[in-house]
This record gives structure tokens, C-alpha cells and sequence, in this order.
């Protein structure tokens, strides 16, 4: 099962048969990852920006183009802050998944390079993975993770 | 590492929930506990043993001792 933010953080002092079914929360998920979505939908308008301006000046390019850093930086922490407030298993739990995502993802980003190294062309992703898949690696290997690991502890 | 977790919630007559309220964890903690899937850490170990008026040692009991 995988965990919201919600539902990881908050315990009811009611016992579990007198709880209600717990929920999926749009709002509760949104308060966690909105530094994700804006640090996406700006690398995305960044990357759009600088297509289609080409006169402007280095120093300004520079800070277009790394303006997704700051929004991902406050993600990192909203998740730090996230996993400090859990419980000692599920905090255990998440830090091996997170651990599975960073393996996964460098696994998949040193196969892509030795291929590409070696002049073996991938359809559609002969420039390499770049930020868009590296992230989407993370995120795959993330949720993967969180069920294997989650499993082991059920 | 054995626990002795379940047989004392059993004695008390709590649920799983019920331990985990009073610990202060969820209760995937408790369960992983009792089933020996998890160790505990020594300040949840310490809230075992106060709750219970018992010491570690008496809950807890290392594999191979």
C-alpha cells in the first residue's frame, strides 16, 4: 500500500474499527509535492523560453534556466519535514525506497551513457534520458520500491 | 530479535491498535514487532518497557542469547 501524506503523518486516537476508511487526499498530497509540480511546470516554461529567445543575454539565460533548482530544493525539504514527522517504520520504510529509487535511477542513467558510449542508439532517446526521464526514473523506482519494501513488513 | 510484544497485549487485552496508540506508532509498527519482522528502536523500546513495568530485557530477548 502506498502512503499519503495524510495518512502516514496523522494517527487517529480512535481504534482502527472505529475510524473511518481512510481516503485518498488531493489536498494533503498537494500540500507535499506542490514544490514538485511547480519545479516540473518550470523547467518545462524555462526550456520553452529559451527556444524561442535566443537574443537574450547569458545571465539571464543562466537564470531561466536553472529557476527549477530553488522549487526543487523546497520539494526536498517538504519531504525531509514529511519523513521526520513519520512513525520509526514507516520512516525506515521510505528511506529504503528512496534509497531503491536512487540505485534504480543511476542504474538506468549508466546504461543509457555505456549505450550511448558505444554508439548504440535508442529510438526517441538518442540525446540520453536528460532531466524529464532521470526524474521519471526516480519516481518509477520510488513507488516500486515503497510496495516491495512495504511487503517485507506487512 | 524475539519479542514477547503480542503475549503481553494479549494479557492486557488490547488490539494491535490499542498498543500502537499508547507507543505512539502505527500499527504496521506493532504488527512487525510481534512478528519479528522489525526491531524496534531503544527509545520505542524503552516506551514498551515503561508501559509494561518490565524492562527491556524482559520483552526483548536478542537472537541466540
Amino acid at each position: 500500500m502506498l502512503y499519503t501524506g495524510r495518512n502516514m503523518n496523522s494517527k487517529s486516537i480512535l481504534p482502527e474499527s472505529a475510524q473511518p476508511e481512510r481516503h485518498y487526499s488531493f489536498q494533503a498530497d498537494m500540500k507535499l509535492n506542490v514544490w514538485a509540480f511547480v519545479a516540473v511546470a518550470l523547467a518545462f516554461w524555462s526550456r520553452i523560453l529559451l527556444k524561442h529567445h535566443p537574443e537574450w543575454n547569458d545571465p539571464l539565460r543562466a537564470a531561466v534556466a536553472l529557476s527549477p533548482l530553488l522549487p526543487s530544493l523546497l520539494y526536498v525539504r517538504s519531504v525531509a519535514k514529511w519523513i521526520r514527522g513519520m512513525d520509526e517504520l514507516q520512516r525506515r520504510i521510505q528511506l529504503e525506497a528512496c534509497l531503491f529509487a536512487t540505485v534504480g535511477a543511476i542504474f538506468v542513467v549508466t546504461a543509457f551513457d555505456l549505450l550511448k558510449a558505444h554508439g548504440i542508439q535508442i529510438p526517441r532517446l538518442h540525446a540520453g534520458l536528460g532531466w524529464e526521464g532521470t526524474f521519471a526514473c526516480v519516481v518509477v523506482f520510488y513507488f516500486l520500491g515503497s510496495v516491495i519494501i512495504n511487503r517485507r513488513y506487512k | 530479535m524475539k519479542s514477547k510484544l503480542r503475549e503481553l497485549r494479549e494479557a492486557k487485552g488490547w488490539s494491535q491498535s490499542d498498543l500502537a496508540d499508547k507507543l505512539d506508532v502505527s500499527r504496521q509498527t506493532v504488527n512487525a514487532i510481534e512478528t519479528e519482522k522489525y526491531d524496534p528502536s531503544l527509545p520505542l523500546a524503552f516506551k514498551a518497557a515503561r508501559l509494561f513495568k518490565m524492562s527491556i530485557e524482559d520483552i526483548f530477548e536478542l537472537d541466540g542469547d
